[in-house]
């Protein structure tokens, strides 16, 4: 009796000065976000997002009990400064796993790198195809939660008919994301009968759009598709208003939504407008996670943060939830591990149910929003369960 | 097709109202000081901000927060000449150029800082409700910025030509030494330039920010468009600026209708490149002695 | 090839680098050293007094020329680079030659438009770049052949090392060879330099050249090395890195944009830890350091150490013949006519029908009233002014009338300026070192590669260097910046200058102006030596004692038309110029 309490007398002595994991430091993950330069709000939006949902990981206690840790860096809107923030995050920070960078050109900039140490890279914006693309170096680490406009334009596919576009004129930002969406687009229209009669590109810092849309009216258009991000957007359907220029339009993307253009352009220029969203922040019960959808929104609203953008704060809600997801299955945290967690994931998100294929691409549900009355209404949703499912099929 | 041709003119013309009072502003504080103010951009971003400040969210009468945020930012550009301009007058003219460049870059940043980096728009008192004129459809604001623009330019010229100041200002520009020893306080005028030159840019951006929106980027492109100004109209020229910003704003409307969106930031510049081949110091062959 | 044991010791140093700190130094290093090769470039030019605001398009075109040779054509980045540099040296000789005679500040704008058009090309043209979806999967570095692919951060580090030190070598070099004075001499003062036979054009246009090959060769390693390009790489925020580095480092220095480039590198990265505040921090930063150090980091730094004086070298022991025979017709007996000379500017006749020659060994003065013509005559015969009709000749009847100032120079005729008549910012001695530029005959190739040839023209130049400032009794003032020269030492460096390039007609614009007796004396005898020694001088003057005392004939300008011509005597008894002078109002207190 008494040798056996000396052993579970040394047994607990041991136990006592053993590290736990509790005790052990932080988990440490990056992101990369344009927080300078002409991007800089959307930047904003999605760190708020992603500081949402690791504020609510750390709250239910960490991932296996260790605090989540973000570390930020700012990519200026560049991808040469992507690449310097990459490179202090894989080598000095030596993070397993980077959620960024916002814009496809400064994705695209650090996949080499991330490629190079196996570090697995959470896509939540950029909508190049050439992310997913298995030719492109660095692909392989890619698991991207947002839709590329193909993708988009898939979802979209069997709602088209409700907007009754024939003739149609096509505004787009001159990037990658409004070339690769007029291409999609057009594909798209094409298949229903309808075509994209005029491809108007606009520089991103541009302000003006009358001598487009006049190109547009005096071509008698009926439909107009924009590609822009939200003030852009705003300022382009008061411009039709201003020249009396009707049509039904369709704004793609997933940025620009029914209340952020009625708060920027007004009520009377948004009416009727139709929107592409991967999100609705008030009906959480179409996201793939209604409590968290509702916890979200909530804490968006508590934290004072501005309301146009909860829809693409979302991006960095499910990013980081998806991260802490992945982490908290691999039983050591290496970046490979890490990585083949992220793709082997299955998640409901904000998104919609996020997976991914063999190319690291994810489906997100599709929602045809509208302004109807001066307020956001729904017209059609396209879930992605059901692209999953169409996907199998093939 | 006469119709859009009057429209995309006219579009062209109240923009390029807005390209002039930037280009004013810059060609006399590089005529008269000899500084490159890349900062110019961002006294444009300051007066479209401070207000929406004042108006958007203070609640100021929008008239009155327009000439306040004008005068605001014309104290601005004058403490900045008296503090950072002056100590360097008498190095080359690479480094003034730099100082302003770290502050277009602080300037920047602090507004991202200070009003986050989320658009805003500016609710003006105008009707949104098209007027029709004929073929050419037109909304009170950008009338409004036209007319302001215009009133703004006529001043501007009064006050060159008119008054003590103004007079100083051109003698300066013409002969710095003379006019130092005729008695003009040259630290003066040098105050008052820079002063003078970024309440036009801020009065730019009152107008413009109120036709499209406000973001702390938004003194970016302004500041291109202001040198390709400058550059057409003759560096110092002040009717040199008055005509190229008109003249940019025309022909960029005009390209964007004819030749092609993705390009037409670039007629501004083929164009200005053209006329430095033929026409080396601007559109008026003024010629200017410059080093 | 003697390498300086301090530029031995860094190289040592940076080699261990990569030995001693993590990856992400040396990546910053790699892009600290991709920045330098274009901040190098654009440091050349400025000191040639062209600042170049489109630096990043030549950047941006050497990355995609040598990217898209190896994604599409399989060629090897080790030869892409060298198309890539060639293509951008072309491109930038091109746009050298539209823009390089604009005067500085249009030079700026100009060059900020032209990178614009470029990114909007190069954004555009999808065919070609791709446009804004950017190029992925450019291959990595190799050096020739697939086998010798660069994988490691550590080899592209001692590649980018390579590529540097030969960088900063070539600058070195140039910055301290004949055609770096050059370009300091057109930079510190454009007509001096084209009068001493510098041609600001062409010595700007082979700085141009060559900074554009740097950022040619910059870029196409740094698109080998990050294996993506998009067409931000032409945005104007790359420039002012650029600019941040070179003026921020030093202008003008060798160190500078090196010191530059890894300053302005690294700081923005340590900058990391103030998260949102970062830019605006580093904005500041930038604007004290401007403020405090105005002149760049290398020279605050050079300020903090006590300068050492330069030595100058003892001139040897015989005299230096001033005339340097060339082969040229700068002999005959008349080597300089002005026939039939008419200037007009609009209404106003500055010159009318003027016609004289300067005979050979004669000093000449060409005098009159205020505003009769003679600085226009000047102008005129020197190339900084084409007349209306008439010709000017030089010797064996060469015809002057339509060569630029350093042609001018080149056919033997110097001319020393009335006001700014030196180089300010550099010393005595280095003025006169540089007004000698004609003499030196080295071509770019021989400067870089510092051939013997090269060596020995180098010490024959500073030894006539010398030997001018002694016959012009500067001596002892050598070292001392031109600038806090008195105003008398101002002048007789002039013409010490003048007399560098070895004139067979030597112009002198009132050499004697603002001058007292004595030093007066002294330029009279000056002259007087200078024409024994087989010069000819053609004089403008006021001070009628001096052209008295000195002149062997004398032509009477008044209202831009020759009313005398003759021997002192003659002129002082003239009716017409008595006239000229009584009637004007004044003569020259002195005569």
């Amino acid at each position: 009796m008494k040798r056996l309490l000396a052993l579970m007398t040394v047994c607990l002595a041991i136990g006592g000065v053993w590290p736990t994991e509790a005790q052990q430091e932080p988990l440490r993950v990056g992101m990369i976000q344009p927080l300078s330069g002409p991007i800089a709000a959307a930047g904003s939006y999605i760190v708020n997002g992603a500081k949402i949902a690791l504020d609510r990981v750390n709250a239910k206690g960490g991932v296996k009990g260790r605090k989540l840790e973000l570390i930020i860096e700012d990519n200026k809107s560049d991808p040469a400064e992507t690449r310097n923030a990459a490179e202090k995050l894989i080598v000095r920070d030596k993070v397993p796993v980077i959620i960024g960078a916002w814009g496809s050109s400064m994705t695209l900039a650090m996949m080499p790198l991330a490629a190079q140490h196996n570090v697995g890279l959470v896509v939540e914006t950029s909508s190049s195809v050439k992310i997913t693309d298995p030719k492109t170096p660095g692909s392989k680490v890619v698991s991207r939660i947002s839709p590329t406009s193909e993708l988009e334009a898939l979802g979209v596919e069997p709602l088209l008919p409700q907007l009754g576009m024939k003739k149609v004129g096509y505004i787009a930002v001159n990037t990658d994301w409004g070339r690769g969406a007029v291409v999609a687009f057009g594909d798209v229209l094409k298949k229903q009968g309808g075509n994209v009669e005029l491809v108007e590109y606009v520089g991103q810092a541009d302000t003006d759009f009358y001598s487009q849309l006049t190109k547009f009216k005096a071509a008698n258009v009926d439909g107009v598709i924009i590609t822009d991000d939200a003030p852009k957007t705003a300022k382009m359907l008061q411009q039709m208003k201003e020249l009396g220029f009707t049509a039904k339009v369709l704004v793609t993307g997933g940025s620009a939504w029914p209340d952020s253009i009625v708060q920027l352009a007004g009520a009377p220029a948004s009416e009727g407008v139709m929107f592409i969203n991967f999100y609705n922040p008030y009906d959480f019960a179409l996201a793939g996670d209604p409590e968290g959808s509702r916890a979200y929104v909530e804490e968006w609203k508590k934290r004072g943060l501005p309301w146009i953008g909860v829809v693409e704060g979302m991006r960095g809600f499910d990013a980081v939830n998806l991260v802490a997801q992945a982490l908290g299955t691999v039983n050591e945290v290496t970046p490979a591990k890490v990585h083949d967690a992220l793709r082997a994931a299955e998640m409901k998100g904000l998104y919609g149910l996020i997976k991914f294929d063999k190319n690291g691409q994810s489906y997100s549900n599709i929602i045809l929003t509208q302004v109807k009355g001066g307020k956001y209404a729904v017209v059609g949703v396209t879930p992605s369960t059901k692209l999953w499912n169409a996907a199998a099929a093939k | 097709m006469i119709a859009e041709l009057i429209q995309h003119l006219v579009n062209g013309l109240v923009i390029g109202g807005g390209y002039a009072l930037m280009g004013i502003g810059l060609t006399l504080i590089f005529g008269i000081m000899r500084v490159v103010n890349f900062a110019h951009g961002e006294f444009y971003m300051l007066g479209a901000f401070l207000l929406f400040t004042l108006f958007g969210t203070l609640g100021i009468d929008f008239f009155l927060a327009g000439a306040v945020a004008i005068m605001a930012v014309g104290v601005a550009g004058a403490v900045v000449e008296r503090v950072v301009l002056r100590p360097l007058r008498d190095q080359p003219i690479e480094i003034p150029m730099l100082a302003m460049v770290a502050l277009s870059v602080i300037l920047q940043n602090a507004a991202i800082l200070v009003w986050d980096p989320s658009p805003k728009t500016i609710r003006h008192p105008f009707s949104p409700i098209p007027i029709v004129l004929g073929p050419i459809h037109i909304v009170a604001i950008r009338i409004f910025a036209g007319v302001a623009a215009v009133a703004l330019i006529i001043g501007s010229h009064l006050f060159i030509r008119k008054t003590r100041l103004g007079k100083a200002m051109r003698a300066t520009f013409q002969d710095g030494e003379m006019a130092r020893l005729v008695g003009v306080d040259v630290d003066r005028v040098y105050t008052a330039t820079f002063s003078f030159g970024a309440a036009l840019a801020g009065a730019s951006g009152v107008l413009l920010g109120s036709v499209f929106w406000v973001y702390p980027a938004m003194g970016d492109q302004a500041a291109m468009k202001s040198f390709a100004v400058v550059i057409m109209g003759g560096l110092g020229d002040f009717l040199g600026a008055i005509v190229g910003g008109l003249l940019l704003g025309v022909a960029e409307s005009l390209g964007a209708a004819y030749v092609s969106s993705g390009y037409k930031d670039a007629i501004g510049f083929i164009v200005i490149i053209l006329l430095l081949l033929f026409r080396p110091a601007g559109l008026f062959g003024r010629r200017d002695r410059l080093r | 090839m003697r390498l300086p044991a301090r530029a031995l010791a860094t190289l040592a140093v940076l080699a261990l680098v990569p030995f001693v700190l993590d990856d992400y130094y040396v990546h910053l290093l790699i892009m600290s050293g991709i920045f330098f090769l274009p901040s190098a470039g654009m440091n050349l030019l400025l000191a040639g007094g062209q600042l170049t605001l489109g630096h990043t398009a030549f950047f941006g075109i050497g990355a995609y020329t040598s990217g898209l040779l190896a994604l599409q054509w399989g060629l090897s980045p080790l030869y892409g680079m060298g198309v890539a540099a060639a293509l951008a040296a072309l491109v930038g000789y091109l746009l050298g030659t539209i823009t390089l005679r604009l005067r500085g500040s249009y030079f700026v704008l100009v060059t900020i438009g032209f990178a614009e058009v470029i990114r909007l090309v190069a954004t555009n043209w999808i065919e070609l770049t791709q446009g804004p979806l950017g190029l992925p999967g450019v291959p990595p570095f190799d050096l020739g052949r697939a086998t010798f692919t660069l994988t490691s951060k550590r080899q592209y580090y001692f590649v980018m090392l390579i590529l540097c030190a030969l960088t900063y070598a070539l600058c070195a070099r140039l910055l301290r060879s004949r055609f770096g004075r050059a370009l300091t001499a057109v930079r510190q003062n454009e007509n001096l330099a084209e009068s001493v036979g510098v041609s600001a054009y062409r010595t700007t246009l082979v700085a141009m050249v060559v900074a554009c090959a740097l950022a040619g060769v910059g870029g196409s390693f740094y698109g080998h090395y990050t294996q993506f390009l998009s067409p931000e790489l032409f945005a104007f925020y790359n420039t002012v890195t650029m600019v941040v580095m070179v003026v921020g480092g030093g202008q003008s220095t060798v160190a500078g944009p090196a010191l530059g480039a890894i300053v302005f590198t690294f700081l923005p990265e340590f900058l990391r830890v103030a998260a949102f505040y970062r830019m605006l921090i580093y904005g500041v930063i930038l604007l004290l350091a401007i403020m405090f150090m105005p002149r760049g980091i290398v020279d605050a730094l050079y300020r903090l150490r006590r300068r050492v004086p330069m030595a100058v070298t003892e001139p040897p022991a015989g005299g230096e013949p001033l005339v340097v025979a060339d082969g040229r017709a700068v002999g005959g007996d008349t080597p300089l006519v002005v026939e039939h000379v008419t200037v007009q500017f609009g209404g106003l006749t500055a010159l009318a029908d003027v016609t004289f020659s300067l005979a050979r060994r004669e000093i000449l003065a060409l005098i009159g009233p205020n505003g009769a013509g003679k600085t226009t005559a000047f102008h005129v015969i020197t190339g900084f002014l084409r007349p209306t009709t008439g010709r000017v000749l030089g010797g064996a009847r060469i015809d002057l009338t339509s060569l630029p100032p350093h042609e001018v120079c080149r056919q033997g005729l110097v001319r020393m300026f009335q006001k700014a008549s030196v180089f300010p910012e550099c010393s005595a001695i280095d003025n006169v070192t540089i007004a000698g530029h004609r003499l030196g005959r080295a071509g770019f190739w021989a400067l870089v590669f510092k051939t013997r040839a090269t060596r020995r023209e180098e010490a024959a130049l500073a030894a006539r260097a010398a030997s001018l400032l002694q016959f012009t009794g500067l001596a002892g003032r050598g070292h001392e910046v031109a600038s806090n020269l008195s105003y008398g030492e101002q002048r007789l460096l002039g013409l010490a200058i003048a007399l560098a390039p070895g004139p067979a007609v030597l112009l002198l614009d009132e050499p004697a102006a603002g001058l007292n007796p004595a030093e007066t004396q002294r330029v009279m005898t000056l002259i007087r030596e200078i024409r024994a020694q087989g010069v000819s001088v053609l004089l403008v003057e006021h001070d009628m004692k001096l052209v008295m005392g000195i002149s062997d004939r004398i032509v009477v300008l008044n209202h831009g038309q020759k009313i005398a011509e003759g021997r002192p005597a003659e002129i002082q008894r003239d009716p017409d110029v008595i006239r000229a002078y009584l009637g004007a109002g004044q003569a020259d207190a002195r005569a």
